[in-house]
């Protein structure tokens, strides 16, 4: 046996029990639901339609509108994240007292089951008796309809969302900002360096990976928005929210039409698939891997 | 040591629940299994269970399995996925539309089969049969159908001057503009995408929502003209405004409004919050009284054969007989405010008792002889959403309402019609 | 001079308070609202939707939704959500660490390629695995059983690029140093790499048990004994179509939750402390 093999073999023994387990239950399903995609009929008798569930698919006018509110979710929620988390980490980084309070208090969110969540949010952004709605009379505002009108319908979504990701982001970045070397900023004050310049020249570079590994982690799963659009709007109003995973819920177990949710599931994992390979393609340049 | 205690813990749990795994006895041994998936949560599921229990005692060698899913949509989910590979259990809760798309796919096994000519089929009430009949056969029986009611807050309407619940149409909207006038109120509020009063409105003003064959929809009629023109009117008079779900009832039970249209099984849901003076009543009149049915029925499986073998299925077949003989209905329907699917079950001692206490649940009884039901169509789902999206459309845009009649009868005509 | 400076940083910590507390007021306030409801009585609920506390606190909600469900009350899903998720968890921890080793440290054909397949599987919504998923379990035999909630959830994708990431701080010459004086590839694993990461551990299997507490849809689909279910499949007993006893509900959530905040208030100073001791990185 040849170095090269014996060694691919090694690394094959400390991946295969997971990877079994990986590749059984999340990564054969994607067969599976190749398979479905070429059949019509949901329940017991299926008919062979070829590729007639993608051509459906890329004429139907509802799956393109779900594919924009995917776009706007992710557009809205994963950078504001970021920079979001990354202030309060910074914040928080600071030395100041009471650290494990504000740490714990930031991470409760992400605790707490998205569903039960979602009906306090949803009694929150109640058009006449939420409680975002009185504190914007209270400041002379007028009431918005968060979740009932179709052009704030989404950005409610948003808002809960980043709610709920906030603490995870930030204790990721909270953990990168701890790892910095604290010489680098020591020296660089000793030449004088501002503050803007030792965050854009020591922080940035320095946490890189990790604002790498948030970006892909949080772009991957706002793609696969789901449980706070069932929750809070079931989709609506006039659609307005109606995610990609949203239409494929609706697809399979409301209208019974596994083939044509199946096409939906592939071609979401391809967009997320290729996302994810321009991500990496951008950070082999700009990430900075301090080993 | 703090690993030691670990261990020791997880080492307890999983002897725990070896233990318990095996330890409990199986009710089923020796007996027909009748597996019953069902999505009757909180005391809705209480109640079940409780008579399923009684079920148990009277029949030793039957076992009814209850098993909770969770709720509809998990249900369906799951029927979905037993479907694929022939899990079905014995029984289950299904809508009319996916009775129609497990016909379609042949894993249902028709009641009708079942009837003896001893069975007195007549004693029920005849749209709780039809319901159920697909394609001329008794396919499924209906399980927990509930009706929809007005909800009056008496307190509301004496302050708007109004000393009668109005029954028809015309004194309904005239309610609704009292009660707003008081300036405190709204008169009414509603989903502006749930369509179940605009369909009750269609067929009261006379209409039908689609022809016999669910072939052709009846949206560009007068009739459903009317009754988008009345529920419109209430929006562009401000009387009511526009909720999510079941949220009208929040609304209702926060006394902001005084009258909404909602499930006469919702009671159950209002009474512990209740803190007026309320009142249900028939839905109004327009030129007939009508109102539409909802809730699912009860089906049995023939495709699995650990659930589904012919001893199964009659045992499937003797609950479901026992569940809606006069004495059990008329309990269920006490306890839950579901309908009683039989009209001698009306009758008896503690059914009377029960009214005479509980007015509530009246208003829904009275509806009984002349209530309908939707479309069975398997596409019924579909054309029900799309229905409530347009329906919401118009209620935001507020145009002209005759485009949005022609949009849900193109949509529906559509729908119904694909893959036929 | 010193003193000017003094009073600038003096101002500076009550700005960066300020902005935290409220931050912490918004992150917290949705928490508060569900123990404050709660409390409240159901008809406090509905006349009074915007009042900030109950007017009493009402502990019968919590005595009510303990008790509910005929078939086991919370007692039991308790029971079984401990089980599964420590389980799921521990699991998680070993198997998904041994994979994370080998592509942090080894190099060999195929690496790329095989840790993009492993990727891959998170694209993939847990919407669209309910069917498929389904299917396996059901050809494995494994329906209504344990195993069903726990072993496809022994390892994920997610744990393995956590930890993989985490691993990669770890400087190559420690492996190579400790595999030249003669320890072997499995012994670097159990007796250097695990113990420098604890805090990476803490994350990733904070993350699993929560995943596992809160999970749903899941339990619902792959088992039907009630024996079986867990506290989320509880909660929802609350939920109906017709009517949400919101006291009941936000009552339940408040005990399903308040477990995992304590758990975390535990925990959470290695968790952060550690990933940063990762360091050894210069």
């Amino acid at each position: 046996m040849n170095k090269k093999t014996k060694a691919f073999l090694t690394a094959l023994c400390y991946i295969i029990p997971g990877a079994l387990i990986v590749l059984t239950f999340h990564f054969i399903p994607i067969f599976y639901s190749l398979y479905y995609s070429f059949f019509k009929g949901g329940l017991g008798a299926k008919t062979f339609v070829g590729l007639s569930n993608y051509i459906e698919l890329l004429k139907d006018a509802e799956f393109w509108a779900s594919i924009r509110h995917t776009l706007f979710y992710v557009v809205g929620t994963v950078p504001t994240t970021i920079i979001l988390s990354l202030f309060i980490a910074m914040l928080l980084n600071s030395k100041i007292k009471g650290l494990s309070v504000y740490r714990t208090i930031y991470f409760l969110p992400v605790i707490t089951s998205i569903n039960a969540v979602s009906l306090v949010w949803k009694w929150l952004f109640h058009n006449q008796h939420g409680l975002l709605n009185s504190v914007l009379n209270g400041m002379g505002f007028e009431s918005i309809n968060w979740l009932g009108d179709p052009n704030w319908a989404m950005i409610s979504i948003i808002i809960m969302s980043i709610w709920k990701g906030l603490g995870y982001n930030i204790i990721i970045f909270l953990a990168g900002l701890q790892g910095i070397p604290k010489h680098l900023y020591e020296s660089a004050e000793i030449d004088g360096a501002g503050v803007w310049h030792k965050f854009r020249n020591i922080t940035v570079p320095m946490i890189s990976p990790v604002t790498f590994f948030v970006l892909v982690m949080s772009t991957i799963s706002s793609f696969q928005v789901f449980a706070q659009v069932y929750m809070m709007t079931q989709g609506g109003p006039a659609k307005a929210t109606t995610v990609i995973v949203y239409h494929l819920y609706d697809k399979a177990f409301q209208k019974f039409q596994l083939g044509a949710s199946s096409a939906i599931a592939l071609v979401l994992f391809l967009m997320i698939f290729t996302m994810t390979l321009i991500q990496r393609k951008v950070a082999e340049k700009k990430v900075h891997y301090s080993n | 040591m703090k690993k030691l205690v670990l261990i020791l813990v997880i080492a307890l749990i999983t002897t725990t629940f070896m233990l318990t795994g095996c330890g409990e006895p199986d009710p089923a041994k020796g007996k027909t299994k009748v597996v019953f998936w069902h999505a009757m949560g909180g005391t809705l599921g209480d109640v079940l269970t409780g008579m399923i229990d009684d079920f148990n005692k009277q029949n030793p060698d039957i076992y009814v399995d209850p098993q909770f899913m969770g709720n509809y949509q998990t249900l369906s989910q799951k029927l979905m996925a037993a479907a694929q590979v022939h899990n079905t259990p014995t029984l289950a809760q299904a809508y009319e539309a996916w009775t129609q798309n497990f016909i379609d796919s042949g894993i249902v096994e028709p009641v009708e089969n079942f009837m003896t000519d001893s069975f007195d089929k007549d004693d029920f009430f005849k749209v709780m049969i039809d319901n159920n009949t697909f394609n001329g056969k008794i396919y499924s029986f209906p399980f927990n159908k509930s009706m929809p009611v007005l909800y009056v807050n008496r307190d509301i309407l004496k302050e708007a001057g109004i000393d009668k619940i109005p029954s028809t149409q015309k004194e309904l909207l005239e309610a609704y503009r009292k009660i707003t006038a008081t300036g405190k109120y709204h008169g009414t509020a509603f989903s502006a995408k749930d369509v179940w009063n605009f369909l009750c409105l269609i067929l009261q003003n006379g209409g039908k929502i689609t022809n016999e064959d669910e072939t052709k929809a009846y949206f560009q009629t007068p009739e459903a003209k009317k009754a988008l023109e009345y529920l419109m009117t209430i929006i562009k008079e401000d009387l009511g405004y526009l909720t999510n779900g079941y949220d009208h009832q929040a609304e209702f039970l926060a006394k902001k409004v005084g009258i909404i249209t909602s499930s006469s099984v919702s009671k159950a849901y209002m009474e512990d919050s209740v803190t007026f003076d309320w009142a249900t009543a028939p839905l109004p009149k327009g030129v007939k009284n009508a109102a539409i049915l909802s809730g699912t029925n009860i089906i049995i499986f023939n495709d699995n054969k650990d659930n589904c073998s012919p001893e199964q299925q009659a045992a499937a077949w003797k609950f479901i007989k026992w569940f809606t003989d006069t004495e059990q209905t008329a309990y269920w329907s006490i306890m839950t405010n579901y309908m009683p699917v039989r009209k001698s079950s009306l009758d008896t001692k503690q059914m009377k008792e029960h009214l005479a206490k509980e007015p509530l649940l009246k208003a829904a009884l009275d509806q009984l002889p002349y209530a309908q039901f939707e479309p069975k169509s398997s596409k019924w789902y579909q054309c029900r959403q799309e229905l409530g999206d347009i329906q919401e459309k118009a209620f935001t845009e507020k145009g002209d309402i005759d485009k949005y009649l022609k949009e849900m009868n193109d949509k529906i005509n559509k729908f119904l019609n694909e893959g036929k | 001079m010193l003193k000017r400076k003094s009073s600038r940083d003096r101002f500076l910590k009550i700005t960066v308070h300020t902005i935290l507390i409220l931050g912490a007021i918004t992150m917290l306030f949705p928490f508060f609202w569900m123990v404050s409801t709660s409390f409240k009585t159901q008809s406090e609920i509905s006349e009074n939707t915007t009042a900030l506390f109950p007017h009493a606190i009402h502990f019968k909600n919590y005595v009510d939704a303990w008790k509910t469900s005929a078939s086991s009350g919370f007692g039991r899903y308790f029971i079984n959500t401990i089980f599964v998720a420590v389980t799921t968890t521990i699991g998680q921890l070993f198997l998904s660490s041994l994979a994370a080793y080998a592509f942090a440290f080894f190099s060999f054909k195929y690496k790329e390629k095989i840790f993009l397949i492993l990727l891959g599987t998170m694209m993939i919504p847990q919407q669209a695995l309910l069917v498929p998923d389904y299917i396996i379990l059901y050809r494995l035999g494994w329906l209504d059983t344990y195993a069903a909630l726990i072993i496809p959830w022994i390892c994920s994708a997610f744990s393995i690029f956590l930890m993989r990431q985490f691993f990669r701080g770890i400087p190559k010459e420690l492996f190579e140093a400790a595999t030249i004086d003669g320890c072997t590839k499995l012994g670097f694993y159990f007796r250097i790499l695990l113990p420098l990461s604890i805090p990476v551990m803490l994350t990733s299997g904070m993350f699993t048990f929560l995943g596992s507490w809160n999970s749903f849809i899941w339990p619902l689909i792959v088992t039907n004994s009630p024996k079986l279910r867990v506290i989320q499949v509880g909660l929802s007993n609350f939920a109906q179509a017709e009517g949400t006893q919101w006291g009941l509900l936000m009552a339940a959530s408040t005990f399903c939750t308040v477990p995992l905040i304590i758990m975390y208030f535990f925990v959470q100073k290695r968790f952060i402390q550690g990933i940063a001791t990762s360091g050894m990185k210069e």
